[in-house]
């Protein structure tokens, strides 16, 4: 099974990886990690390796994060390549679809490809929604 | 040679705050990483290359030749990226003019004490701060907008770090 690590500032990974779980169960290969105020480049690209280490069950790594050009996202793409893809910008539906579509794909890219594009089509409004299931005629302006 | 240059210390180079916050703000046209390791390190240079916004001119380059890299600009607006104080000395040595030095993010090491969350300063680099505003230049901690600190000496010609 491919491993997930969500990668975050402060406690995000933390609550997405709690929030995740409440919603399908307790997951293996799954581990959250947060960067903080006061850590330097080496101390991260250090907690990214332990968390690598604990999560790899053979099948290579997704690591999620939370912002492209972000401290987590940057020290990730320079561990790409060997088994690892990353993510930048995940939500909680992308991250419950990779959660259970992991066991599906061949690798962590196409994973990531999945998971990507789901994300993109998850994000909404509240008309919108409404007007999906025919409740609003037209903009209220 | 451009008037408007922001020289920033900041551990993690480029990253969230930056990307998000800072370049936006300052009107960033060019940016300039000065750093030794992520020079000599194609990877790292792609990777902040992946992550400056497509306006932004970046360069990536050795400390000693951040200097002459600032020279041969036009841009109007300069951010600096250093990793630490004792780089951004270097930089100053090797010919770098400039009168203000703003404290981003620098990480704690044994050898640092905190002075905020985000900047934790060993007693040489406090003394290396406290030269270069003795010199008649400026040494803020802002890593955030909003919160500053600025540096000043009291009575005892020791550092105080004031709110302003």
């Amino acid at each position: 099974m491919i491993g997930i690590i969500v990668f975050c500032h402060g406690t995000m990974a933390q609550g997405m990886k709690h929030a995740a779980e409440m919603i399908v169960g307790p997951q293996p290969d799954f581990t959250a990690i947060g960067i903080e105020p006061g850590h330097g480049r080496q101390q991260v690209s250090d907690l990214l390796d332990t968390a690598i280490a604990g999560t790899d069950a053979g099948s290579g790594i997704l690591v999620m994060t939370d912002l492209a050009g972000g401290t987590p996202c940057n020290t990730t793409a320079l561990k790409m390549g060997k088994g690892i893809e990353m993510l930048a910008g995940f939500s909680l539906p992308s991250l419950i679809k990779a959660l259970l579509s992991r066991s599906e794909v061949a690798d962590p890219r196409e994973l990531a490809d999945l998971v990507s594009r789901y994300g993109r089509q998850h994000m909404t409004t509240g008309t919108e929604m409404l007007r999906a299931c025919g409740r609003v005629e037209s903009d209220h302006d | 040679m451009t008037d408007n240059i922001h020289v920033r210390i900041d551990n993690r180079l480029l990253h969230g705050q930056v990307v998000q916050y800072w370049i936006p703000f300052l009107e960033v046209e060019r940016l300039v990483i000065a750093d030794d390791e992520a020079a000599n390190n194609p990877a790292m240079s792609t990777v902040y290359r992946m992550a400056v916004p497509g306006t932004v001119d970046l360069s990536v380059v050795p400390v000693n030749d951040l200097a002459q890299e600032i020279r041969a600009s036009k841009a109007s607006t300069i951010l600096i990226l250093i990793s630490d104080v004792s780089d951004a000395v270097r930089a100053q040595k090797s010919g770098l003019s400039f009168d203000r030095l703003v404290l981003g993010n620098v990480h704690a090491t044994p050898a640092r004490t905190r002075i905020t969350d985000s900047v934790y300063l060993s007693r040489e680099e406090i003394d290396s701060l406290m030269r270069f505003r003795l010199n008649g230049g400026r040494v803020e901690i802002q890593t955030f907008p909003g919160e500053r600190l600025q540096l000043e000496i009291d009575d005892n010609g020791d550092p105080k770090w004031s709110r302003r």
